[in-house]
């Protein structure tokens, strides 16, 4: 049986997490949960501590890509098989892992996205969030030729062979995004779309005048990596790719 | 265009940029790599005073009004190119100082693992 690991970010949530880990915990006690504490000025990590769940503190606050980042090395360094995102924000849920990892077990995959965008999904969005979605979901397909129907999901399961790629700093840990679909694309890492179901969130990372700085931020990467072009895999050649 | 007092007055300058930049560099207050582009701005700049005749020529070529003007858009432009040298250099650290945390929070989640502070994963 693959050793699976479920990574989350988290930054000032001790309002949240508490909930989200009794989630995963009850939903799927075999797996390994590690929290990564971006240096939070709340409680976040003593509430994380105290409930027993393994956890990364981090001395200086990175950002969400950075700590992410932080968890790919971590279960790269302890051999775990098998990485799964989730926010520390509550959006997403317990239940979503498994559809991740059921579309992850096929050989062909090796990253797989949680989507909240599928016909009858109860998923809304504010509208500039929406148009910004919707950019994206353009871009990457001109750049791609893929049509990805949420390029912005932060639900990700992904195989080892793949960190090779997320733990070095061509990375992009500057609000990975749609950025790292054109990423997996030019290093020939193929992904899937499971849809999922998330709750909305009232509190992005992305509100207010940050919204235009994370967007500069993310294009710019996303041409810089499309710009250079298809790569050659790295590491060792796992089955599937 | 520079009468004799002048000249001295910014070979003076001059000569005290570099030297400052030496002491600076004897302190530990800068590393040489840094110092280098304000090396290079006060030797241009001490050229430029003891011969201004590349000045005006390259002033007239480019069919700039006065060799002033190009002085203060090579400055100008100078400026820009220690700044990008400087975004470089931050953004160099920033990737350094974000792997140093890492790095640390791995080794401090061992260390409280093999002593029993934390469950293993």
């Amino acid at each position: 049986m693959s050793k699976t690991l479920i990574i989350i970010p988290a930054f000032n949530e001790e309002a949240r997490i508490a909930g989200m880990l009794e989630d995963v915990r009850l939903t799927h006690p075999e797996l390994d949960v590690l929290v990564i504490d971006d240096c939070s000025t709340d409680d976040t990590l003593a509430v994380v501590r105290r409930m027993g769940v393994d956890a990364l503190s981090l001395p200086t606050n990175l950002g969400y890509g950075a700590a992410l980042q932080a968890g790919y090395k971590y279960a790269l360094q302890e051999g775990y098989d098998v990485v799964v995102q989730m926010d520390g924000d509550g959006q997403h849920t317990a239940e979503s892992i498994r559809p991740l990892l059921e579309t992850l077990a096929d050989p062909a995959c090796s990253v797989v996205i949680g989507t909240r965008f599928y016909p009858g999904s109860p998923y809304r969005m504010p509208l500039l969030r929406r148009v910004a979605v919707s950019f994206f979901r353009l871009l990457i397909r001109l750049m791609t030729g893929r049509r990805v129907s949420d390029p912005t999901s932060g639900l990700q399961a992904l195989k080892r062979h793949v960190l090779i790629y997320y733990v070095d700093d061509i990375f992009p840990t500057d609000y990975p995004d749609a950025d790292v679909i054109i990423f997996l694309h030019k290093w020939g890492l193929r992904f899937r779309e499971v849809p999922v179901v998330m709750r909305p969130n009232a509190q992005s990372m992305h509100r207010g005048p940050r919204v235009i700085f994370y967007m500069f931020k993310v294009l710019i990467s996303m041409f810089v990596i499309h710009l250079e072009g298809k790569k050659a895999k790295r590491g060792d050649a796992h089955a599937g790719s | 265009m520079l009468d004799l007092r002048q000249k001295l007055f910014l070979m003076s300058l001059s000569i005290g940029l570099i030297g400052f930049l030496f002491l600076m560099i004897h302190q530990k207050k800068m590393k040489e790599n840094y110092a280098f582009l304000w090396f290079l701005m006060g030797m241009m700049f001490f050229f430029i005073i003891v011969w201004f005749e590349p000045v005006r020529a390259v002033s007239e070529f480019l069919h700039i009004i006065s060799p002033a003007n190009f002085l203060f858009f090579l400055s100008l432009f100078f400026l820009f190119v220690v700044c990008i040298h400087f975004s470089v250099m931050l953004s160099h650290m920033s990737t350094q100082i974000k792997n140093l945390a890492q790095k640390n929070a791995l080794l401090e989640n061992r260390l409280r693992r093999s002593s029993g502070k934390t469950p293993r994963s």
